[in-house]
């Protein structure tokens, strides 16, 4: 309990920074949506002289904004996870990272404490944070979209943001293996940054031959919104990869030396 | 009752060598020197003790529990104060003990309000304003407020002044009496030669030596330097104990292992402009006092 504590009280404050960060984005982002949809038959006019890609970064072959879900699916959330993608990623980093940073690795690791129950101590921290984010984004996010148009259906909006918490984990776990793959993890920020940008542009770019391995794309916001249901295929490879990685990262973790 | 048995113990890093075939026993109430150069193996020894690095070959036990597979319960009775200390920044000094005193599930307030007394050292101060002395301080408290069995200090009293160095090895005899095994590692010779009672002596990764502390003090090496304006020869200094005399104009030196009373006696009709009398450094003892070992 003891690290526990002491993970949540460091790193709480930053959680909130973040929870902060998205939610302006988001507020930001959906504000435009009464704009957007007294001009939407002229918005989607220019829009469509835009290249294929730059159409693809925002989904329009299937726009839907004429109603405020199918605008969210369409802007907001693309912002939304891939803020909750950076962060979550900085989260699993840090687990290892932000100790070897710090130099205290000898004084935690010289405690009475097993490797395992260390580790996973610190991924519990993050986990409970990364949760802690998503029902405050979840809730305030839903308000701030009835704000807007009453018309929101709480179990698509649900399956939605659903999404983003299982792919923040996913990024949780990704960093961990990072931290490890990674020698020197100086500026946490700028590796997830790239990771995670890197990850979403080949996304757009890649073909759906490939989709298995962009995480951007398991969970189709078109399709969720549509079927009212994930794809079973995706869901099951993104909960796959994520305990694969909280394993392997395990594996590494025991038998790392501490330099 | 041996504490800690180490056997061929080898780490090797990558094609690098850390230690190799590294073997010593240190008995149940006793203060045992590690000694060596910087890089000799000492804080690799150190670290494959607690399990912070693995053996690429060869065991250790301590409190006969493998160091690897038992860590955890070894680590409940083990005192460890690293070479160099970094704690939280954000944390203050009585957080961080807190902090350390919360995994051994023991009442620690007591000894940390004497410790911290002991060294003269503010509990309220933030770990990142505290100066290297005292951060040295916070890690030689947080590494004693458990009451340990076994304390396992890596060069622990560098960045300590003297007069704090003095408290530390008083308190390190007192804990001894107590029944505390220590294991004191250290590249100075002096310190070790105040407290030991039995020293290894490392270089290059391999235990070159284990003696009594009381056969190294008999064979007590000197450096000495004299500054003279007389005119010397090498003649004059042709006295048994003597090694790697050079002189150079004014200057002489050498190392001496014998009766200091010889080279006073020797000396007190040579007008002198500076005398220096120390400790030799490692390299200087591996050299002369170990080259017959070779």
């Amino acid at each position: 309990m003891n690290i526990l504590r002491r993970e949540l009280k460091v790193n709480f404050k930053y959680t909130l920074i973040w929870t902060c960060v998205i939610l302006s984005i988001a507020l930001l982002t959906i504000s435009f949506y009464p704009l957007i949809k007294n001009d939407i038959a002229e918005f989607q006019d220019i829009m469509k002289n835009f290249p294929t890609q730059v159409q693809a970064i925002f989904n329009l072959e299937m726009l839907k904004i004429n109603n405020i879900l199918g605008y969210y699916i369409s802007f907001p959330i693309r912002f939304i996870t891939l803020c909750m993608m950076i962060y979550s990623m900085i989260l699993g980093i840090n687990i290892i990272s932000k100790e070897k940073r710090l130099k205290t690795l000898d004084f935690i690791y010289s405690k009475p404490i097993t490797r395992f129950k260390l580790f996973n101590i610190k991924i519990v921290s993050a986990l409970l944070l990364t949760t802690i984010s998503n029902i405050i984004l979840f809730f305030l996010i839903y308000f701030i979209l009835i704000g807007f148009d009453n018309n929101v259906n709480m179990y698509t909006y649900s399956l939605i943001n659903f999404s983003i918490y299982l792919i923040s984990i996913l990024y949780i776990s990704l960093g961990l293996i990072i931290s490890f793959v990674i020698k020197n993890v100086k500026n946490n920020i700028t590796i997830s940054l790239a990771i995670v940008i890197g990850l979403n542009s080949l996304a757009v770019f890649m073909d759906e031959k490939v989709r298995f391995c962009l995480p951007l794309r398991y969970f189709d916001m078109n399709y969720i919104y549509d079927n009212k249901k994930y794809e079973l295929k995706y869901l099951i490879l993104c909960i796959s990869l994520t305990i694969c990685f909280y394993i392997i990262s395990n594996i590494i973790h025991k038998n790392k030396d501490i330099l | 009752m041996n504490i800690i048995e180490v056997k061929n113990l080898t780490k090797y890093y990558g094609k690098y060598k850390g230690i190799e075939k590294v073997s010593f026993d240190v008995k149940e109430g006793e203060i045992f020197g590690f000694i060596g150069p910087n890089g000799a193996g000492k804080s690799t020894t150190i670290r494959t003790l607690l399990n912070l690095i693995h053996p690429t070959n060869g065991t250790a036990k301590i409190f006969d529990k493998d160091t690897t597979k038992e860590y955890y319960e070894i680590l409940k009775d083990v005192g460890y104060v690293p070479g160099e200390v970094y704690y939280y920044d954000d944390m203050r000094v009585i957080d961080l003990l807190n902090y350390s005193s919360s995994f051994y599930k023991k009442d620690c307030r007591k000894k940390i309000k004497e410790l911290a007394k002991l060294f003269d050292l503010n509990l309220k101060q933030k770990i990142e304003t505290l100066s290297y002395g005292n951060k040295k301080k916070v890690g030689i408290i947080q590494a004693l407020i458990h009451s340990p069995k076994l304390l396992i200090l890596d060069e622990p009293t560098s960045g300590l002044d003297p007069l704090i160095q003095q408290k530390f090895y008083d308190l390190l005899k007192e804990e001894n009496r107590k029944g505390v095994t220590i294991f004191f590692s250290s590249h100075v010779l002096s310190e070790v030669q105040k407290i030991c009672d039995r020293v290894a002596i490392i270089k290059d990764g391999r235990i070159i030596k284990i003696e009594e502390m009381s056969s190294i003090t008999n064979n007590n090496y000197k450096k000495i330097r004299i500054d003279t304006n007389t005119k010397l020869n090498k003649k004059d200094f042709n006295i048994k104990g003597i090694n790697n005399l050079i002189i150079n104009n004014n200057e002489i030196s050498f190392i001496y292992k014998g009766d200091i009373n010889i080279i006073i006696n020797k000396i007190k009709d040579i007008k002198l402009n500076n005398l220096s009398i120390t400790d030799p450094d490692l390299e200087e003892i591996f050299m002369h006092y170990y080259s017959k070992d070779k």
